[in-house]
């Protein structure tokens, strides 16, 4: 393998990364409507099955330190059947990254650039984020650094304006589990357990090139923990300031509710704050998934990944534009069919088909060594 | 390298520059008002009140003219009749700024669903508009009455209605999205503010209205529409509006307490002017018996701003007593007109039944769809608790002490 350099990511990198790309789109969307007033229970509960999920996760990369997951597929089944897998996993970090760039072109072209598009705001999306990823993973791990503490101020901020505006009524999250479990379960499972905490297989691509790998665990975890209490946070915000139904009803709730503000009568009209976290959210999300897409291609083809990511950052810019003719066939596939047909198998079922063939393994080779 | 910089840079200007939906300011009108008739030949008349910003700036140029502009059209839906304006209006339409909806009676006695649902829908709207159902004269009407302070005729109302409902509590302060939960929840029932025109509309349309120090037509404020899902049913007076909004997110009020309980007739009876600095209020509903009981408890804060009765105001009895009063006035005139929603309309204005439901989720499920009838026949209890704190800067009324023979 020539040209492919090691690249490294701090702990505090990681940490942010996983931040934001959890927080991204979910916090824009609205998720767990089937909840109701309970949706924030949901994504409570839903973080703890993601932690769940982010130490599964962890305990696959570290029976083989150092390497990523196409390389444990790889290790476990061979250069054909890995590759096989490999490819597959690569397919569907491709239509997820472009799914999530089309999320945010919706928003704009629906909120504030009505007649501009979408074509444009794909590929202008798509031109910083290859600049980003033709830099490498260092420069996305700095960029977010620089950027996080916007992205977090920029969230609690709204949630403190929409409240001394007024417009916050407590009242709204009651009854709390009035309709008992059931509901939230429904909400948890597939939805929120698969979108947005199961997405993070998308960094068994990252955390094998942390600096530190051992802490990496923690680390992982305490970000998984932050960004469902930042979700939370979130949700509480959205279903005081709209109520349960206008939530539901709402594409993007968060923008609904910063709508809301008026702050001493001449601080308004902030909705362009939300656009800022959405957006970078969003290049986070894409470049987390795009990278894993790059590095599976890194490895099929023994070439460094920057070759490909001119090529394939078009292709992801063309899939987001095709990938549905209107909002509505993009919001339910994304809800119902992609949930179920493609997280659940990628993010679940495979790794757990996987887990006892590379326990089982790594158990022979630690034996050998002896 | 030279060569990469240039092509580089000029692949900035071409991707950074400029904004593909960008509007020139001179190139559009700030919509403030708009209001719904009955169509002649269609299902509805719209008319736009376009702001005339020339009119605003120090140096007028071109001379006097009206403070703003209105135009009406015909045709089956709204957002399309907007976009039509331009037959004749040159410039277009932002409607971020609209400050007013007025809905005409008949319209809103149809069902207004209809075109709520592209206000909701449409990101130009905010949130932050009134929304109006016009009384007696067609909606057009009220866009046409200019005032001699805030020329333009929907930012007048915008400004006396905020007024209005922060210094008395008469305007219910409903905005869009309080109307499209209150449709869309079992639990409650939509209301609105309504207008009406003093005088005559035809000489409110000329600026010469703007000349006198007694105007010859106003548009007043006229207490709340009564809606039954998205249709009008009818309507309460200013007094009772203050009273159901006593209910929900009443700050401030005054009113005037008899000073005796005995009943007299009112130009005998003496009076003490009580104004509410603050309130908190709370709805409940107890459900015992397997019958719910409707439940409003206030709390708040009052000051005496004038007072004809002689009692000594330095007294702690007179606080006692004052502060009964008050209550048992303030409970009086609530309870009646929650009684009267309840006999006249039978429907849920107040939110009782979202009440319920957060307090009792089960039993409300099983009424859910007939709770407005269960709310028509529910008891009510009124439980106010308003203390009495001071009494301006003076203590006794001098009037105890005018000599009398």
């Amino acid at each position: 393998m020539k040209n492919i350099l090691v690249e490294k990511l701090s702990l505090w990198q990681l940490f942010i990364l996983i931040f934001i790309f959890e927080i991204g789109n979910a916090a824009v969307v609205s998720t767990g409507n089937d909840a109701n007033q309970d949706a924030w229970i949901a994504i409570g509960l839903a973080m703890v099955f993601g932690m769940g999920l982010a130490l599964m996760y962890y305990f696959m990369l570290s029976r083989l330190p150092g390497k990523n997951l196409f390389e444990i597929f790889q290790f476990c089944f061979g250069k054909w059947m890995g590759g096989l897998l490999t490819l597959l996993y690569i397919l569907y970090f491709l239509y997820i990254a472009s799914r999530v760039l089309r999320d945010f072109c919706e928003l704009i072209v629906s909120f504030i650039f009505e007649e501009t598009p979408i074509e444009f705001i794909a590929i202008t999306m798509v031109i910083v984020i290859v600049y980003m990823l033709y830099l490498g993973l260092e420069v996305m791990g700095r960029t977010s650094e620089v950027f996080m503490p916007y992205f977090f101020s920029f969230i609690i901020i709204i949630g403190i304006a929409v409240f001394i505006s007024g417009e916050m009524e407590f009242e709204n999250l009651f009854p709390i589990l009035g309709d008992g479990f059931k509901p939230v379960l429904k909400a948890v499972f597939p939805q929120l357990l698969t979108f947005p905490f199961g997405e993070l297989i998308a960094f068994t691509m990252i955390i094998p090139y942390t600096s530190k790998f051992k802490k990496a665990k923690k680390i992982t975890l305490l970000a998984v923990m932050a960004s469902g209490i930042m979700l939370i946070y979130n949700a509480v915000l959205q279903i005081t300031t709209l109520g349960v139904d206008m939530r539901a009803r709402s594409n993007f709730p968060l923008l609904s509710s910063a709508r809301e503000i008026s702050l001493l009568e001449f601080i308004e009209r902030v909705d362009l704050v939300v656009v800022f976290i959405v957006m970078f959210g969003i290049i986070i999300k894409v470049s987390v998934f795009f990278y894993g897409a790059l590095k599976g291609l890194e490895l099929i083809s023994n070439r460094p990944y920057r070759m490909y990511v001119v090529p394939i950052g078009a292709i992801i810019a063309f899939i987001s534009v095709k990938i549905s003719d209107n909002f509505a066939e993009h919001i339910e596939e994304g809800l119902i069919v992609v949930p179920l047909f493609m997280h659940v198998p990628f993010q679940l079922l495979l790794p757990l088909m996987i887990l006892p063939v590379l326990l089982w393994k790594t158990r022979k080779s630690k034996e050998g060594r002896k | 390298m030279k060569l990469k910089m240039a092509l580089s840079i000029l692949g900035c200007v071409i991707i950074l520059t400029g904004c593909w939906d960008r509007i020139e300011l001179n190139d559009v009108s700030i919509v403030t008002g708009l209001a719904v008739d009955e169509g002649e030949n269609s299902k509805y008349r719209l008319t736009i009140e376009v702001v005339n910003a020339s009119q605003f700036s120090k140096n007028q140029m071109g001379g006097e003219a009206a403070p703003a502009l209105t135009f009406t059209l015909e045709g089956n839906t709204i957002s399309e009749l907007l976009h039509k304006m331009n037959i004749g209006i040159t410039r277009r339409l932002i409607f971020s700024h609209t400050r007013v909806l007025y809905i005409s009676e008949g319209i809103a006695k149809e069902g207004i669903i209809e075109f709520i649902d592209f206000l909701d829908r449409s990101g130009q709207f905010r949130n932050d508009f009134n929304i109006m159902i016009t009384k007696g004269e067609k909606a057009e009407a009220f866009v046409k009455v200019t005032y001699p302070i805030q020329k333009v005729p929907s930012l007048k109302v915008h400004k006396q209605t905020q007024s209005f409902n922060r210094e008395w509590g008469g305007d219910p302060g409903v905005r869009l999205t309080d109307f499209i939960s209150a449709l869309t929840s079992k639990g409650r029932n939509p209301v609105s503010a309504t207008l009406v025109i003093k005088g005559d509309p035809k000489k409110g349309e000329k600026s010469e209205n703007n000349m006198k120090t007694s105007v010859d037509t106003l548009v007043e404020m006229d207490g709340m529409a009564i809606f039954k899902d998205d249709r009008l049913i009818g309507y309460l007076t200013v007094d009772e509006t203050r009273n159901y909004f006593w209910t929900q997110k009443l700050k401030t009020t005054s009113m005037s307490v008899p000073c005796s309980d005995d009943e007299k007739k009112p130009e005998d009876e003496k009076y003490m002017a009580v104004t509410v600095t603050e309130t908190h209020n709370k709805l409940k509903v107890d459900f015992t018996n397997g019958k719910p009981v409707l439940k409003v408890k206030i709390n708040g804060e009052t000051r005496i701003e004038a007072t004809q009765c002689l009692n000594d105001l330095t007294k702690i009895d007179t606080y006692k007593d004052f502060e009964e009063k008050i209550n048992r006035y303030v409970a009086k005139d609530i309870q009646e007109t929650i009684k009267k929603v309840q006999t006249e309309f039978g429907v849920d204005i107040f939110g009782f039944g979202d009440a319920f439901n957060r307090q009792h989720h089960k039993e409300y499920k099983k009424v859910e769809n007939n709770w407005d009838e269960v709310f028509a026949q529910a008891e009510v209890e009124v439980d106010i608790n308003l203390h009495l704190r001071r009494s301006g800067v003076r203590g006794k009324t001098f009037i105890s002490e005018i000599p009398r023979e």
